[in-house]
């Protein structure tokens, strides 16, 4: 019945049916192939299914930004307009004030959109690994209205929007400037005044993309803004107006503390507010009034941060006294954790100062190195308040001897006694100590966390956070003071420098071996093949 | 799987010894080179700064690897069945005890054979780099590779089911640029979507194999990826089959 037998062949109805057949056939393996696909992208929300095979591993999530994404609960919404903004336009002005187009595109266009692709990888990243993060990158030199919808909807002037990441997630908000994820960046100007010397921009010597966006995500997560109490008056590292003051502060504030300094003398108490005090290596001891202020602070449940230096007497002993804890009036030499480099083996710097056993100091461990300079001994007395928790967090090695110290009692000068020098024993060789402690009728514990020295606030080391965990060291304590345990971590680090090749090197052996060796064999091997056919 | 090895045997040594494989190989490599020779210029004339990125330069290469891949596949696979089917081999083909499958599989795998010879020249250039400069990421260099070698096996799979379904050689190779033209562009067509298609969005972006090529490119192995390849070029070689069986019936 399939066979046509007046016109021979099949039938066309035959025919329809088989054609109908390999139709549906097809569509069926398509779905199969189309749906294993979707089953494998879901697969791949639960389970990473992308491997990082790049030698410095550079795309792999750091632990920190894993965490953080990990406790995201409600959307997080990244916006980034990139493009031309009124900061580079106006270096390449001409006679008539109108910006070169042919500057911009030469000279400008590879760098914004370089920052553009490397944000854009992280971005990528982010949002494979939490499903709550939404981003939308797009060039607002193209897409001008887009630009002005989305400043409408920020409330906020286009020029705030364009190259600024902007975080949002639940109500709040916090902006990245393109500029301050790139380091050593020469923007240059292109004076429109004929014979004006021009100077051309050129790339950032490093790119800070991931630890930019970490920060301010961590910052984001915290919520409102931590208030951090800077005790003023005793001439410490951070005194107000100083260089090291304003850094840190804006260090601080873009991972969500906030800096305010204070003269404690002048308060009649610690407000509530205050998040935490910071007591900052003070170069004179604290008046009684001072301490009774702090000690009255810690019992209603306030936090306290103090960096004690062996080099400046102290007198710290009344507020750590109900912990059993005491600085010891001396300094730590230890020639396994002191830096070759450095001035001696009391200038301590090492990856395994930190004892890895309080979250403060868990992620840093033999993980990056810490420069602590000279510190102090801390010792962890017998005796202690009820329920008090004693975490050491930095340790010196059991080849550590203490120095012991005076100071002149009027200047307050140092004298070291190096004749006096002995092993340090067991209990005193703790350099930085966290300290916990109930309060009745209260969940809100006190805390204290002791730092033997003021070098982990020095600012070359917290500014060179690539190389030094000083800047993680005091994100960490801070957030633990001001209970922010989930934004505890080590922050990524710098992106490596890009592998270049020379081009003067590279340039005549790559022409030969694409262009003319090559080529040049699979011609000769048709050639060949063609006149062997041929004959 | 000894008629599949015979078979393969066969077509592996019918196109390496014609001529026409490897003039369209000296094209491709050509090309190729005189892309790879412009990627390394240097973006600055600054003496200081005459130094290219190798990242850039993989990703380039890859991406134009894609390009090129539109025009050379289609060549290389045009007249697999087509020629056959023109000149009458295909009826002896199709006589012997061979299934259509391993026909079919057996020209695909020698085809692919040929893709993959071709691309070698991407961790060949890497190689050089090395030895007269600086090492590359040869993780970079691997996984650009397998994206490349992958994409071009989905390439060769619709350039086979084109070339199944004419006997005119030109005509086949115009229908498998047209095919491979919208396997590469419809998915990426998705970038293009409004916002609010987010799920379409999702699901067409999936198969944007030039995504696909800058992730590799940049050193990223995604399994996703290789699944979605695997899956399409799965689905056209079982479509290439049915429509050769489907000559029995008519």
């Amino acid at each position: 019945m399939a066979v046509n037998r007046t016109e021979g062949g099949m039938t066309r109805r035959y025919r329809a049916r088989v054609l109908l057949n390999v139709v549906v056939a097809s569509l069926l393996s398509l779905g199969v192939a189309i749906g294993s696909v979707i089953l494998m992208r879901e697969w791949s929300y639960r389970r990473d299914l992308r491997f990082d095979l790049t030698r410095d591993h550079r795309y792999e999530l750091d632990p920190l930004a894993k965490q953080l994404l990990r406790t995201l609960e409600t959307p997080l919404k990244i916006d980034l307009a990139w493009g031309f903004d009124s900061d580079i336009r106006n270096r390449v002005l001409d006679a008539q004030g109108y910006p070169r187009q042919d500057l911009l595109e030469v000279f400008y266009r590879p760098i914004v959109s370089e920052a553009w692709r490397r944000i854009e990888q992280v971005l990528l990243e982010w949002s494979r690994f939490s499903g709550q993060v939404e981003y939308r990158t797009f060039n607002a030199d193209y897409e001008p209205q887009r630009l002005s919808d989305l400043a409408k909807t920020l409330g906020v002037s286009p020029d705030e929007v364009v190259n600024h990441v902007i975080l949002e997630c639940g109500g709040r908000r916090r902006v990245v400037p393109l500029r301050k994820m790139m380091k050593d960046m020469e923007w240059g100007v292109f004076p429109a005044q004929p014979g004006a010397e021009r100077l051309e921009p050129r790339a950032p010597g490093a790119w800070l993309v991931h630890e930019e966006l970490v920060a301010t995500l961590r910052a984001l997560l915290m919520g409102e803004m931590k208030t951090i109490l800077v005790a003023q008056g005793h001439g410490g590292v951070l005194e107000e107006g100083s260089g090291e003051t304003q850094r840190l502060r804006s260090a601080l504030q873009s991972d969500g503390f906030d800096l305010v300094p204070s003269d404690l003398r002048r308060l009649p108490e610690v407000s509530s507010d205050v998040d935490a005090v910071l007591l900052p290596a003070l170069t004179s001891p604290l008046s009684a009034g001072e301490v009774k202020l702090l000690r009255e602070y810690e019992d209603a449940g306030g936090r306290i941060l103090i960096y004690a230096d062996p080099r400046l007497p102290e007198n710290y002993s009344r507020i750590l006294e109900r912990y059993g804890v005491r600085l010891l009036d001396a300094w730590i030499e230890d020639r396994s954790l002191a830096h070759p480099g450095r001035r001696g083996p009391a200038d301590l710097q090492s990856a395994r100062l930190c004892n890895g056993l309080h979250p403060i100091d868990t992620p840093l461990k033999n993980r990056i190195e810490l420069y602590a300079g000279p510190c102090r001994p801390i010792r962890v007395e017998k005796d202690t308040a009820a329920g008090a928790r004693r975490t050491t967090l930095l340790r010196a090695s059991s080849d550590a001897r203490s120095v012991p110290c005076t100071y002149d009692s009027t200047s307050g000068a140092p004298r070291m006694d190096e004749a006096a020098a002995a092993p340090t024993p067991e209990s005193d060789r703790n350099l930085a100590i966290a300290l916990e402690r109930p309060r009745g009728g209260s969940d809100r514990p006190a805390r204290i966390v002791v730092y033997g020295g003021a070098s982990f606030l020095a600012p070359k080391e917290l500014a060179a956070s690539t190389f030094f965990g000083n800047r993680d060291l005091l994100q960490n304590t801070l957030s633990w003071l001001t209970d922010q345990e989930s934004a505890i971590g080590l922050a990524p680090r710098s992106e490596v420098q890009a592998r270049v090749v020379t081009y003067e090197r590279v340039a005549r052996p790559a022409f030969l071996t694409s262009m003319v060796v090559f080529p040049g064999l699979a011609a000769l091997l048709a050639l060949l093949l063609w006149l062997q056919r041929r004959s | 799987m000894r008629r599949f090895r015979i078979l393969l045997g066969h077509e592996w040594r019918g196109a390496i010894k014609s001529p026409v494989t490897w003039l369209i190989i000296g094209l491709a490599w050509i090309l190729f080179g005189a892309q790879y020779t412009q990627s390394i210029l240097p973006g600055s004339t600054d003496p200081d700064l005459r130094s290219t990125d190798l990242l850039l330069v993989t990703w380039q290469s890859s991406i134009f690897a894609v390009y090129l891949m539109l025009l050379v596949v289609p060549l290389l696979a045009m007249k697999s069945i087509s020629e056959e089917k023109r000149s009458g081999t295909f009826e002896m083909l199709v006589t012997t005890p061979a299934k259509d499958h391993e026909i079919v599989l057996a020209k695909f795998f020698a085809l692919f054979a040929i893709v993959a010879l071709i691309w070698a020249i991407l961790p060949i250039n890497a190689l050089v780099l090395a030895t007269v400069d600086r090492e590359p990421d040869w993780g970079c260099v691997a996984c650009s590779y397998l994206a490349i070698v992958g994409i071009g096996g989905l390439f060769l799979s619709v350039s086979l089911l084109a070339s199944a379904l004419t006997r005119h050689l030109l005509l086949a190779g115009f229908l498998a640029f047209v095919l491979v033209m919208a396997v590469v562009f419809l998915p990426a067509l998705a970038r293009k979507l409004p916002e609010t298609w987010s799920d379409l969005r999702g699901v067409l972006g999936l198969g944007d194999l030039l995504r696909q090529t800058e992730e590799a490119a940049r050193g990223l192995l995604d399994l996703v990826h290789l699944a979605y390849r695997a899956a399409l070029t799965a689905f056209f070689l079982f479509v290439t089959i049915r429509v050769l069986e489907m000559r029995k019936w008519l």
